[in-house]
């Protein structure tokens, strides 16, 4: 019920704010959260490392701007919801795929097969150029009708549904499949448990919603270009927000993205020049005591208390 | 037919590079268990040391890879003690050290980014552009067969330490049955720390021959990592042979798909190709 909460509070909470840089900030967790939490089904449930979700945010915020920037849509709320669904059902698809096919990858070798096809993708975007502009990237006017607090809103239930999403599976049998195969692949295929199927599963359910959010953030930013959106980097990103707030808990990557992304964004305004620095002088930091992140720590804390 | 034997060539030789930071990397991974996302960083590290050496002091490059070697085995048995050794009780073990190395990598690059800028680098010394033509056949620019050269030095030290030192036998012995080594009574910290400080030094090394080849900057660290990483990965983690093998195809591949096709497509083949190979062994493995 505090959830819920939450919920209300956030959702007005634009409207009082209106229109502040502290708005963006809230997108910006939101978008992270959609994406860590993504990232959270395939690595941290499942335990399949991927190092190629970049390629699935690029992929919906292609889409998006194609779709926007060769008139098929008028540009507005229906260009969203049109780049985000076709967007969304593409990725889906192909990380179904790329799960299928690379599933008897173990560990670094699946993390590279999901860096080949991030590469992969990069590429064709680059070489694409009369389509997709190449290493120019896309260029997007602002639409009409379109406002800061509609983006917020529609980033906002997206990232619920996502929570819910990761809940469901959390509890739901599909999640006892992701759970068995993180801690014993071949146990849980003697046990009868369809490893491919849901390894295709897991990489095909993580890859809907960040293509979904790479739909939005391409209307926000209105930008967008091989190297920002297919980049490792932005993988690793997700994985350390992810990894610092709990994989394989619900809340871990909500938590991460709670803290890490206001933090960030604290040390670019006040210590621009020490940001990235920070950041991975925190990740050590974290990684030393904090090992399972903040959601395995408050864990620990509570079976103490318990 | 000319063509083809340089493409293959520089290939080999771009290969012999990829060996050197590849064998740390693998080196690392067989002994401790741990994918040292730095070590991309270390070989950068080596870059810009010889290259602010050279600028400031004039110092050759090769007159100072001793040195290089030196401070790099320094720098890499401290990060084993100070990063790595407090996280190895834990059973995460892994993954932390993962993300230990990962956010060591962020901050390098980033304090290399603000104390020296991200502009590309280059140590032009006064036989940089002098290729040696082999026979009739091949031009090999002197950069590049020096480092050929080394990188040949090294493996054979390298081999020489791990077959027929004590230390060397030690540290294998760790990667295949860590448990009996402990019982034989062998200090498995100052070997890891000796490992550590080995991988580094190669990749320092491998920085150092690479100021002279090519302009690198600060996020070259990470391509070159994810590269080595590649390689490590389809040569089987922990093998240095694998290694060889894996670099020198890796190099050739490259190569030809720069010289066939464009340099455009020639890390999208590279990246094709390595998870072809990936998955036809899988594959094969399951059968």
């Amino acid at each position: 019920m505090i959830v819920s909460l939450l919920v209300v509070l956030l959702m007005v909470f634009p409207f009082i704010a209106g229109g502040t840089y502290y708005v963006h900030v809230i997108w910006l967790v939101f978008f992270y959260v959609i994406l860590a939490q993504s990232w959270n089904i395939c690595g941290g449930f499942c335990g399949l490392p991927s190092l190629g979700h970049s390629a699935f945010f690029g992929i919906g915020a292609y889409i998006s701007a194609l779709l926007s920037l060769y008139g098929l849509t008028s540009m507005n709320i229906l260009t969203v919801f049109a780049g985000g669904i076709i967007g969304g059902i593409l990725a889906g698809l192909l990380g179904f795929g790329l799960g299928l096919l690379c599933a008897p990858l173990r560990g670094p070798g699946f993390c590279i097969g999901t860096v080949a096809f991030l590469k992969i993708c990069a590429f064709i975007m680059l070489a694409a150029e009369g389509v997709t502009g190449g290493a120019n990237g896309l260029l997007l006017s602002q639409p009409p009708l379109y406002t800061k607090n509609y983006s917020y809103l529609i980033l906002l239930g997206v990232a619920l549904l996502v929570n819910i999403l990761t809940y469901w599976i959390n509890k739901s049998k599909i999640g006892l499949g992701f759970a068995a195969i993180r801690d014993d692949e071949d146990a849980a295929e003697a046990t009868g448990v369809n490893v491919v199927l849901y390894k295709g599963l897991s990489v095909g359910m993580s890859a809907i919603f960040p293509a979904v959010a790479g739909s939005l953030y391409v209307i926000e930013f209105l930008y967008i270009d091989p190297y920002i959106s297919f980049s490792v980097a932005f993988s690793l990103e997700l994985i350390v927000i992810s990894s610092i707030g709990g994989k394989g808990s619900v809340f871990g990557p909500i938590i991460g993205a709670a803290i890490l992304v206001p933090v960030d964004q604290l040390f670019l305004i006040y210590y621009p020049l020490f940001h990235a620095i920070f950041y991975g002088f925190l990740l050590i930091l974290v990684t030393r005591f904090m090992p399972d992140g903040i959601m395995g720590y408050i864990n620990k804390l509570i079976s103490r208390q318990g | 037919m000319n063509a083809i034997l340089q493409t293959l060539v520089a290939g080999i030789l771009q290969g012999g590079i990829y060996f050197l930071i590849s064998l740390g990397l693998t080196l690392i991974f067989g002994v401790a268990k741990v994918l040292n996302v730095f070590h991309g960083q270390a070989v950068i590290i080596g870059s810009y040391i010889t290259f602010w050496i050279f600028i400031l002091y004039g110092i050759d490059p090769y007159v100072f890879l001793p040195a290089v070697v030196a401070i790099c085995f320094i720098m890499g048995s401290g990060i084993y003690y100070v990063t790595i050794r407090p996280l190895t009780k834990s059973k995460t073990f892994e993954d932390q050290a993962l993300l230990t190395t990962f956010g060591l990598m962020l901050l390098v690059e980033n304090v290399i980014k603000e104390v020296w800028g991200a502009d590309p680098r280059f140590v032009n010394i006064t036989y940089s552009g002098i290729s040696i033509p082999i026979g009739d056949l091949v031009l090999i620019p002197v950069t590049r067969l020096a480092a050929m050269m080394i990188v040949l030095i090294c493996g054979i030290i390298l081999y020489l330490i791990l077959a027929k030192t004590n230390m060397g036998k030690a540290i294998r012995a760790i990667g295949q049955n860590i448990t009996s080594v402990m019982l034989m009574g062998i200090n498995v910290d100052t070997c890891y720390a000796i490992t550590f400080g080995v991988a580094t030094a190669l990749a320092g090394i491998a920085g150092a021959l690479l100021s002279v080849i090519i302009p690198f900057y600060p996020g070259f660290g990470f391509e070159l990592l994810i590269k080595g990483f590649c390689i490590v990965i389809l040569g089987g983690m922990g093998s240095p042979s694998g290694a060889l093998i894996g670099s020198l195809g890796l190099g050739i591949i490259e190569s030809f798909a720069a010289f066939f096709i464009s340099s455009k497509v020639r890390d999208a083949i590279a990246y094709i190709a390595i998870i072809t190979v990936l998955l036809i062994r899988s594959y094969a493995r399951r059968k």
